[in-house]
């Protein structure tokens, strides 16, 4: 009964080229399909035994109708068949067909697992695919139900009719023959022309065999056991691979979301994730998925992502594939992107104003602000912010946190490969934007790193060569809750800082009911508004809270929230608002506060506020004050230091009370204070701190208002310690150049009480602005005495600028300064000329003094008459070298500068008289004389030899005269 | 040395103006060349200082007058670097701890240890010991009072303390215990007319006895403020007149006006105008302590009995915190605005009974 032999089998292999083409060649022609199936599937029906050809042909939507695909498969195939042959129920199916057809199946089942894993769907067709799918999976259903159906019906022939298929198979193979001819068959054919010009003949089948064919499917793969598992499991291996598919791309982009969203907000946008997940944290499954989730401030999302896209000019500008951007902004950015620079900021400006951010770029393409730093209480959304922003943007996030080793070594490497590598092994390469979460914790070392690499004048030190000038190429956002921590000052002037606002209680409870409704919890607007107030507008503790209500199953009630102490944050206030706190009385919210305070009563009992039933109302809110006021102070700490606002700025308060009573009893409590705080700091005895907030309750008490309080920072007491020491500075300059006799009697104190006001009017002399000569002898001994008194105690006359210009003289050591007070009484005042006269003198006494002092020791020889005891035998050498000048001064009067050259007048020889031994004038003979007269004359002129020495030199004859020639 | 304070400052015992008996024992004291450690204590400008030389130069002779001063730098526990004054002569050594705050102890343990540890070689024209004078003992830290008292036993063959101190009361027990306690009282006003007259003779010039005895009050029977106003009222005008002017100590006029504007308005704005002065009167140095003595003084003028004793009785308080605390502006304003409770509460009685 088999309609299809083995010889079937073999013809397809040897004819399969052409049958190609014959499938290709009349596919116009109308009557060849009688189901008209999808250009593709028609094409693609003889193509099983070729199955990489469909590989090649991938389009998008042939991996989502594979199971019709198999039906056009069947229809082809099946098409062979003669519709005029009888029809013995399925006994023309073929076992080795059937077996072939399923071969081909799993073949294509190959191909399509082959596809899921190679071709992967962009994500702008995503949606476009998913579209199309469906459509086709109810072409697929309908399909499926037809099959199903009429597996169940073939499976009951099968039974009945299996004996007789033996029997028909040899018949079944003469029929064979006829479903294609040459010549022109009786049967209802389609004609094929090949490419050589022969033309064939195929047999048509009707509609009947087809859906009957259909229906054999399944049968005989049972029946049979051909292939290790039935069709219809295959074809529902091949739907849950289709399932799966999908899935495995829903998932992959909500992975890429999971790991990159880390800080908790809320979503409903996730329709997929399974009910099992119930167990994850509401804050992660809620989580924002799309830039349009964002709960937080809308401006200054778009201002982040404005910064972000500012980058793409150097980040994306410079690569030559285009990279698939997620966002349809990023699309057309990049087409504006091929103009000129600059230009892709176009579509921003449609909707969006200037902002702060100074969006011009640098000679390197980069923005101005290499770094962006978020800044906010915790809660708000801050690290989902920047990572859905950077995955927006097209980038790859990094991050780094607290948890991450932060030292400076650790925090260069991480930096450096975030932001100039780049990750080839993933499925989409993108450029990393790396977020750098909770930097305030980070160590100033390390901002100081990361400053310099901003700069590029980062140069690692350990590699001996120098490094070209690097430029972060990448952009960088830093995450923190206290913008002012010191090491982040520097950062704070170069980065583009972005202070997170607070999202709107509305707005978050809105959210929140959503999330509420989803999850099945029952709660109202009021209550969710209660909720996000009282957590400060904290997404992440208003997320915890509702699960936790979830969790006990029970409906959340205004109370609930009310009397919950979750929610609340043991959060630092700056210290102004610790002032605020202190001095002004918040007016009593009525919900919240007295069923909070009513509840803290049984915590503390507050002996002397609840006095009065009558004050019931005043003193529950004095109790919640005094819980306010020791919860503000006690966290914050630094008691000291808001003690000391406290006391500057109390007296500008508005005080009533006129008797002073009440600031007679807060300066009570600052005395007490002040003592307990020495006490805890000296003797290091911190048992008794929590005994010093209850201070700044009291001050609370006496001092606050319901105005605003107008607060300075205190910095009266810091000035006036500055000062002491200052002065204390200049009392020790003074001692230090004192006199040793008069030091011995001078103590710090009593010179500063007694002594430096006095000696102000001491050291002035009365006198007149004359010249010093023009002294009265009483003038002048009160000069020398002051000046004596002045040395004593080291007192000069300074000349110095003051701010006039003009110069003045100033005591040295400035007891003015030390000594005189905002309205002491005028002193004397010395003129100018006289204080110049007074230091000129107070300097020259000084040297004599000086002198006087070295004068023994260094210099005798000025010293008229050396002390003849001690001083003679250690000048015994000097008198004869020492004598002659003593001696020659009185001679030459005149002095050295004075004298001239005069002409030495010439003394005439004859003047000169010989005398004898005794003095007398010798009377010298003529002949005598004449006789030495002639005795002169004979040496010289006697002589018969003269000689004429020429002085002078001359080698003009120069010879060598051996001796034997002169002989 | 030509203040008159300095000039006439008498340099041995025998030379002394007043407590002649005192003057005497201390001469039998160092009769026998030898003395016990001495706590020397009284009020500023009596004198202690000048007995103290005095003595010291009946024990050693002249050599003790030339002095001479060295830096001596110590480090302490905690690495950190100190420096520190010192008065010396061949026979004695003068220190004054206190200048270095918190760090007195280290000075007592180092400075004294090695005077004190080392014999004197040569003891033909030497005593046997050294010794040490320390000044403002009452200033010294507990700690550093407590590494002294060890040190004076322990080394009392080489060396002898002298202690001087304004009062005894912020010496430990230890420590007076160890030593001759020696009391030297301010001079009566007559003592000091007749030093002023006495000075002014030598001086050559005439002191009208009112002017004289106006001097003597105004300085509190402080020696050194006497003679030194005095000086200051001859500079001023020569011939001195018996009705002149005594020039005031500024601090003093300051502390007074501060008084007063407390006695003139009593409310929150005034106090805060009280307390820019009280700042200015601790950035100039005045104690604390004598702050409040100063008001105290000047505030009871303007007080009945009844209002005394309780003002006194609230300075007494807040002094005695003073002492206890740390930030003194805290307790001097709360001394402040107790008076001014008191003076108001009176005040508003009074007109109301009126």
């Amino acid at each position: 009964m088999s309609d299809f032999p083995d010889p079937d089998e073999e013809f397809e292999l040897n004819y399969g080229d052409d049958l190609d083409l014959l499938n290709e060649a009349p596919e116009d022609e109308p009557d060849f399909c009688y189901k008209p199936p999808p250009k593709i599937a028609s094409r693609r029906s003889l193509q099983f035994d070729n199955p990489k050809d469909s590989v090649s042909c991938s389009s998008p939507a042939s991996q989502n109708i594979q199971s019709q695909k198999s039906s056009h498969v069947n229809n082809s195939l099946l098409s062979n068949r003669t519709p005029a042959e009888p029809v013995a129920g399925p006994s023309w199916l073929n076992d080795d067909t059937l077996a072939d057809i399923e071969e081909e199946e799993l073949k294509k089942r190959k191909v399509e697992e082959l596809f899921g894993d190679i071709d992967d769907i962009d994500l702008n067709e995503y949606s476009v695919a998913v579209k199309k799918k469906k459509t086709e999976d109810e072409v697929d259903k309908e399909l499926m139900d037809k099959i199903v159906s009429g597996r169940q019906e073939a499976k009951l022939k099968a039974q009945s009719l299996r004996v007789l298929r033996d029997v028909d198979c040899s018949s079944d193979t003469s029929s064979k023959q006829e479903n294609i001819s040459k010549r022109i068959p009786k049967w209802p054919f389609v004609a094929i022309t090949a490419s050589n010009g022969e033309r064939w003949y195929l047999r048509k089948h009707s509609d009947e065999t087809l859906h009957f064919q259909i229906s054999q499917i399944g049968k005989h793969v049972q029946t049979l056991g051909l292939l290790s598992a039935s069709y219809s499991r295959l074809k529902e291996q091949a739907e849950e691979i289709l399932k799966q598919k999908i899935e495995r791309e829903h998932e992959a982009a909500f992975e890429k979301r999971l790991q990159a969203l880390e800080e908790s907000s809320t979503d409903s946008g996730c329709e997929l994730m399974s009910e099992d997940e119930d167990a994850a944290l509401w804050v992660e499954k809620y989580k924002p998925r799309h830039y349009l989730d964002l709960l937080s401030d809308e401006s200054m999302n778009r201002t982040l992502l404005q910064w972000l896209k500012l980058w793409d000019k150097v980040v994306f500008g410079r690569e030559k594939k285009v990279k698939p951007k997620p966002k349809e902004e990023a699309d057309q950015s990049k087409k504006f992107h091929k103009g000129p620079k600059g230009s892709f900021k176009k579509p921003f400006k449609k909707f969006e104003p200037k902002n702060v951010l100074d969006e011009e770029l640098d000679e390197h393409d980069c923005p101005k602000h290499k770094v962006a730093l978020l800044c906010g209480p915790p809660g708000l959304g801050k690290t989902t912010l920047a990572h859905l922003v950077a995955k927006h943007a097209g980038y790859n996030v990094v991050e780094m946190n607290a948890s991450d080793d932060r030292s400076p070594d650790a925090f260069r490497l991480q930096l450096e490969s975030a932001t100039q590598m780049q990750a080839v092994m993933g499925k989409q390469p993108r450029p990393n934007c790396l977020i750098i979460d909770e930097i305030d914790g980070a160590p100033a070392a390390s901002i100081d790193v990361l400053l310099k690499f901003l700069s590029g004048k980062d140069i690692s030190k350990k590699k001996g060569k120098k490094k070209e000038v690097k430029i972060s190429r990448r952009p960088i956002i830093c995450i923190c809750n206290d913008i002012y921590v010191p090491a982040l000052r520097s950062l704070r002037q170069v980065a583009f800082t972005l202070q997170f606002p607070p999202t709107t209680a509305s707005r978050l409870a809105q959210r929140l009911l959503e999330v509420a409704r989803k999850q099945g919890l029952k709660t109202d607007m009021g209550t969710l508004v209660a909720l996000a107030e009282k957590t400060q507008n904290d997404i992440r503790s208003c997320m915890s809270v509702l699960q936790f209500f979830k969790g006990r199953g029970t409906e959340l009630r205004l109370t609930d929230v009310q009397r919950s102490n979750v929610g609340q944050k043991d959060m630092q206030k700056g210290l102004f608002s610790v002032w605020q706190e202190i001095f002004q009385i918040h007016r009593p919210r009525r919900g919240l506060i007295s069923v909070q305070s009513r509840q803290n009563d049984k915590l503390i009992p507050l002996p002397d506020l609840d006095s009065a039933e009558a004050l019931q109302t005043n003193e529950v809110s004095r109790a919640s004050r005094m819980q306010c006021v020791l919860q503000t102070v006690q966290s914050f700490g630094d008691y000291d230091r808001v003690a000391q606002g406290v006391f500057e700025n109390y007296l500008n308060m508005n005080l009533k009370d006129t008797r002073l009573e009440g600031v007679t009893e807060g300066l009570e409590w600052f005395s007490y204070f002040d003592v307990m705080s020495t006490r805890i700091h000296t003797a290091q005895n911190y048992i008794l701190m929590p005994y010093l907030p209850y201070a700044f309750v009291i001050w609370h008490f006496l001092f606050s208002s319901f105005a605003w309080p107008k607060i300075t920072y205190p910095k009266a007491g810091y000035e006036a310690t500055q000062r002491r020491l200052q002065t204390q500075q200049l009392l020790q300059t003074a001692l230090r150049g004192m006199a040793a006799s008069v030091r011995a009697y001078t103590h710090a104190q009593p010179f500063l009480q007694d002594t430096a006001p006095l000696l102000l009017d001491l050291t002035v002399p009365s006198l007149r602005p004359v010249s010093a000569q023009l002294f009265s002898a009483r003038e002048r001994g009160e000069m020398a005495h002051a000046v004596d008194v002045m040395l004593d105690y080291n007192l000069t006359y300074v000349q110095l600028r003051n701010a006039d210009g003009a110069y003045e003289f100033l005591l040295d050591p400035n007891l003015e300064e030390l000594a005189l007070f905002p309205g002491s009484r005028p002193r004397r005042a010395l003129a100018y000329g006289c204080k110049q006269l007074l230091a000129h003198e107070l300097e020259m006494e000084r040297v004599r003094r000086a002198e006087a002092r070295l004068g023994p020791a260094n210099a005798p020889a000025p010293v008229p008459a050396p002390a003849p005891g001690d001083a003679a035998p250690a000048d015994a050498s000097q008198p004869p070298l020492a004598c002659p000048d003593p001696a020659a001064a009185p001679a030459r009067p005149l002095p050295n500068h004075l004298q001239t050259l005069k002409a030495r007048p010439v003394r005439p020889d004859s003047a000169r008289v010989a005398r004898d031994f005794f003095g007398r004038p010798l009377q010298q003979t003529q002949a005598a004389a004449a006789a030495v007269a002639a005795v002169k004359i004979d040496e010289i002129v006697k002589s018969p030899i003269w000689f004429h020495f020429k002085e002078g030199y001359s080698n003009a004859v120069r010879r060598p005269v051996k001796m034997h020639e002169l002989q | 040395m030509s203040l008159w304070v300095d000039k006439y400052r008498p340099t041995s015992l025998s030379k002394l103006d007043y407590h002649l008996t005192q003057a005497e024992h201390l001469k039998n004291l160092v009769q026998q060349g030898d003395f016990p450690h001495l706590l020397v204590y009284g009020p500023s400008g009596a004198g202690k200082k000048t007995r103290i030389m005095s003595l010291l130069r009946e024990l050693y002779g002249p050599g003790v007058e030339r002095l001479r001063m060295e830096r001596v730098n110590f480090t302490t526990p905690s690495n950190k670097k100190i420096e520190i004054t010192t008065l010396n002569s061949n026979y004695h050594l003068e220190v004054n701890p206190s200048d270095v705050g918190i760090y007195d102890r280290v000075v007592i343990q180092e400075l004294i240890k090695t005077v004190a540890e080392t014999h004197q070689l040569d003891t033909a024209g030497q005593r046997e010991f050294k010794v040490v004078l320390l000044s403002e003992v009452d200033r010294l830290t507990k700690d550093a009072q407590h590494a002294l008292r060890r040190t004076m036993e322990k080394y009392v063959a080489s060396c002898r303390i002298i202690l001087c101190a304004n009062s005894t009361s912020r010496v430990i027990p230890a420590i007076r215990s160890r030593c001759l306690s020696i009391r030297v009282p301010a001079p009566s006003p007559e003592q000091i007319i007749v030093i002023l007259q006495n000075v002014c003779k030598k001086e050559g010039v005439t002191l009208p006895p009112e002017l004289a005895e106006r001097i003597a009050s105004k300085s509190g029977r402080n020696l050194r403020r006497a003679l030194l106003m005095c000086e200051t009222c001859k500079v001023q005008q020569t011939p001195m007149q018996p009705s002149q002017e005594i020039p005031a100590l500024d601090w003093q006029t300051f502390l007074e006006d501060t008084a007063k504007m407390v006695v003139q308005e009593q409310s929150p704005k005034q106090m805060s105008e009280v307390r820019g002065r009280l700042y200015e009167l601790l950035i100039h140095g005045i104690p604390p302590p004598t702050i409040f003595q100063g008001l105290l003084e000047e505030l009871v003028k303007s007080c009945d009995m009844q209002m005394k004793r309780r003002v006194v009785e609230a300075a007494a308080k807040y002094e005695h915190r003073l002492h206890q605390g740390n930030k003194s502006i805290f307790h001097l304003e709360a001394f402040v605005a107790t008076f001014m409770s008191i003076y108001k509460t009176f005040m508003e009685e009074m007109l109301g009974g009126m």
